[in-house]
Parts: C-alpha cells; structure tokens; sequence
C-alpha cells in the first residue's frame, strides 16, 4: 500500500506558486540572456542516470548526499545531483576534437544532501562553463560571468572567496620544512586555533604569523605567501585584482577553504552574498573530466542556486 | 554602525560554566534575565542568542548566527562537524559513553541490542564500526531510566561525574568519544566579516589562557 502524506513536503523540497514563482524565473531568463549574449549555448541533461559513471567522481560526501534508487530493470539509478559531471558524459563523445573551446550554459534543479537540519535537498541552478581553456584568463572569465549573472539576478553585494586546491599544503612545506603537512594542513582547514598553536610553537613570529594568516584567510594579492605557489599564486593574485574592480564585489583570497566539488584540480572560488551562512555560488578548474570521459581538456565552471538568491 | 556579531549560546549542560567564563574581564558579559532569549551587549558589539544546544548548529549553518558555542557531541549528531571551529574549551568536558545496567542478567543472544540514546546518529555510527547489530530507541531525555523498564538493554548517553549513572544503576561500558565545547563559525560570516569573527576569537583565546591564542 502505498503511504499517503498529504499536507508536507519530502524533507528538503519545497514548493514556489505567483510571486516567489514569478521571481525565480525572471532572475533565471536575465541570468540566461546574459550568458547568451556572451557566446554561451544551452546544454539539457537527464534529471536521473545510471549511478555507475558517476562514482569515480564523487567524494565520500558526495556520494552519501545521492538520491538513488533500483528502477524496473534492476539498474540503480541516481537522481542528478551535479550538472557538470552530467554534461562530461554526455557531451565528451559529442565533441569535435579540432573545437577550440566551447561554451555552454544549463539550467535545471538537482538533488542532493538536505534534511536532518531543515536544509534544502533541491536547487534549482544555472551555470556556465568553459571548456579547452587552460590557465588564468578563462578562470577569470568564468568568476565574471558568475558575478554578471548574480548581478543580473539582483543579489547584491557579493563577498568572493578564491582559493586553489594543493596551494595550502604548497604554503606549508616551505615554511615547516618537513614533507608530512597533511595534520596542520587539515586544522587549518577547520580554523583550529589550539592545534596549529602546538604545531607552529617552534617556528620563528615571522612563520607563525604567516601561518595565523592561512588560518583567517584574508589573503591580499601582494602576499608573499603567494610567491610560494608559482603559477597558481600568480593567477590568484590576478584574479583577486582584476575581480577587486567590481562593483559591490569584495575579493579575498582563502587557501584554507576546502572546494565544494571533489573533482575540481585547482583554482576554485566561492561567493557568499549579504546573508547566510553558506555560499549562493561557486565553481572552479577541473581539468581531468573530461579525460575521464575520453576527450581530455581544460574546463572550468561555476553554478548558482536560485533558492538562495531570491529567497523572501 | 556596523551590525553586532551574533553568538548563539546553549542552554543545558554547559550554559552554568560557559555564563562563568563569559562573564570574566575583559568581555564581562551578565547573565540573561528573565525569560529573554535575545540580548544585545551595549557597547560590545554583540548579540547572544539563547538556544536548545541541538539547535545551535542549525542556527550557525544557516547564518542565522554568526557564531554559536556548542558541545562536539552535538555537532557531530547534527553531522556539523565541518563548521569552522577555531577554539574547544577547557571546561564542560565529559564523554559520550556506552552504559549498561551494573547487576542482572546480560542482553539475551539472538536478537539486536537495544541502545536507549538520544544520539541516533552517533550510537548507530558506533555499533556499524563494529558490525553488531543494534537496534536504536530514540528517547529525547532520562535515558538512564531505559534498561530498569525494559525499554532497552544500553544506554548511550553523556557521562561527567557518573552520579546520575550510579544513581540509576548504570556502569561504563565503554567510552565512545570525549566531547568538550566548542565556538563554531560559519562561513558566511568569515567571508563578510573576517577582521571582526577573528578579532572576537582572538579575545575568547586570550581570556582561555596562553595555551589557547
């Protein structure tokens, strides 16, 4: 028999009628038209697939928030809980291998985690990526295009937050001089005063405040902190320079940030808006996807949760 | 005028040593009066929340707090523990702990163990580990009262002096964490407000001791 609940909603879902729905989907049609006009195509994938080409790239979090189930012929099946591993599948064996670089854009809800506290499990997104480009210019253009989208949406004052992944254990091997950083690299993440304390106490003032700095994590592009990254320090001071220019738009650097996606491979950003506690957008490099998929290049993207943005 | 930083601060276990501590120079903060469960500090910056312990997590999460002090038991219940957490304090420590009765006969064998706790999450993570099977009775308070009315066989609660588990006839078992208080942050408020979030942790770390800054 089949369980008939009639007054709630599934934990993490939630239902938007007149106004609200009238919001959300205008902030969506200016956000889109936007992205059009900068070259971008509209890329659909399904809201549910065959879990097993997707477990190679999930995380052990990622992995627990899915929303599976087994359907008639026995296969399991996930509910689309991320665009950007979708669109690899998808579009990798569709892609001309002499295309330069392609832009697309997509836009439709995802499942994932929610519940136990009352938080979402759905959002709706929208996002954009760029693929077969390496390097600085194309992460800078995709944290423009994600803040021109948020713009488009009237989010207001933005806080965005850079950081690369490897960059905090590259800080710390120089300055402890020992390989093994992986204990103070992770209380660092958590913002651990006590036991970065213990494993800094013999270091010089000048180490240990360098090190109090990767803890809080409000980098500038002229510190010398960045120096020690080689290229991904250069093209995180770029970016928090050339992105400081923005309007209503404050940049800061954070390498003890931990990226929000698993399969991101360097640079990687997220933007918190006037309130919350968590991000309303973020991206980053993912250079390996597509690899994964048999057509290897470059990528890098963001997504923005519309709930978060126009939310009453 | 800049807004306040807002502390979420738990009733319950810690809330007599935490008032203690917050009250000291150079924060000084009073006490709640009355049936308030808001309060604006006038001239520190702050305002303190007073909630249920378990809700301190949802309200820092979500932003609805920029900060919140909560014990490392229920943020790992509430799966919370990748908040942000730059200090644990020193007191309000106990442990997290398997309790069974101290006389009579043990569980019979054939069936699940029958854990009493108000910590689902944590018990069950506790008896997987170690591929027992157990079955959880949710109970939301006096779960040292479960085995005497054969509601469970264990009981998976906090232990600090062990005088309410004598008192109901309980013994450790085992001890299955440590837990101590800890100020939590979120993300939010460290990307709008660094200089502030840090500066306010900088004088909790000075007020715990040269051990803690």
């Amino acid at each position: 028999m089949i369980e008939r609940r009639r007054g709630t909603l599934p934990a993490g879902t939630a239902a938007y009628v007149f106004e609200e729905a009238t919001r959300r989907r205008t902030a969506e049609e200016r956000i889109v038209e936007k992205l059009r006009a900068a070259g971008y195509r509209e890329a659909m994938v399904p809201s549910a697939d065959y879990l097993a080409p997707y477990v190679p790239h999930l995380g052990a979090r990622e992995e627990r928030e899915l929303y599976r189930f087994v359907d008639r012929h026995g296969d399991t099946i996930a509910l689309r809980a991320d665009f950007t591993v979708a669109i690899a599948r998808h579009l990798a064996p569709r892609l001309p291998a002499d295309e330069e670089t392609t832009r697309l854009f997509y836009r439709g809800e995802v499942l994932r985690g929610g519940g136990r506290d009352g938080s979402s499990a759905e959002f709706y997104q929208v996002g954009a990526e760029l693929l077969g480009a390496g390097g600085a210019q194309a992460e800078l253009e995709i944290v423009e295009r994600c803040a021109e989208s948020l713009e488009a949406a009237e989010a207001g004052a933005i806080w965005l937050v850079l950081s690369s992944v490897g960059a905090l254990d590259a800080c710390l091997f120089p300055l402890l001089g020992e390989p093994d950083t992986r204990d103070l690299a992770k209380a660092i993440r958590e913002r651990r005063l006590q036991p970065v304390a213990e494993a800094t106490a013999g270091l010089s003032p000048e180490r240990r405040e360098q090190v109090r700095r990767l803890v809080e994590g409000g980098i500038t592009p002229d510190d010398p902190l960045l120096a020690s990254l080689g290229t991904a320090g250069e093209s995180l001071a770029a970016a928090a320079r050339a992105l400081s220019r923005r309007k209503a738009c404050d940049v800061t650097i954070d390498l003890a940030e931990t990226p929000s996606r698993s399969y991101y491979t360097g640079f990687f950003f997220s933007v918190f808006g006037q309130e919350g506690g968590e991000p309303i957008a973020g991206g980053g490099r993912y250079d390996e996807l597509y690899a994964a998929f048999g057509k290897p290049r470059p990528a890098v993207g963001f997504s923005l949760g519309l709930e978060a943005l126009v939310r009453s | 005028m800049t807004a306040a930083l807002t502390l979420a601060l738990p009733k319950g276990r810690i809330a007599a040593p935490l008032a203690d501590f917050l009250a000291r120079p150079p924060l000084s903060l009073g006490a709640f009066e009355g049936r308030r469960l808001v309060a604006d500090v006038p001239g520190k910056g702050l305002r303190l929340l007073l909630l249920k312990d378990f809700d301190v997590p949802t309200y820092v999460r979500r932003g609805a707090a920029d900060l919140g002090i909560v014990g490392s038991d229920v943020l790992a219940e509430k799966e919370c523990e990748d908040l942000p957490r730059p200090l644990e304090f020193p007191f309000g420590r106990c442990r997290f702990s398997l309790l069974a009765p101290a006389a009579g006969e043990p569980p019979p064998e054939g069936r699940a163990l029958r854990v009493a706790t108000k910590y689902g999450k944590l018990t069950r993570d506790f008896f997987e580990e170690r591929g027992i099977a157990a079955e959880i009775v949710p109970l939301a308070g006096s779960v040292e009262l479960a085995p005497r009315m054969k509601l469970a066989d264990f009981v998976a609660d906090l232990v600090d002096t062990g005088e309410t588990m004598r008192a109901n006839g309980l013994a450790e078992v085992e001890k299955i964490r440590d837990v101590a208080p800890q100020l939590i942050v979120n993300r939010g408020a460290i990307a709008r407000r660094r200089r502030e979030v840090f500066a306010f942790v900088g004088l909790l770390a000075r007020m715990l001791g040269p051990d803690h800054s």
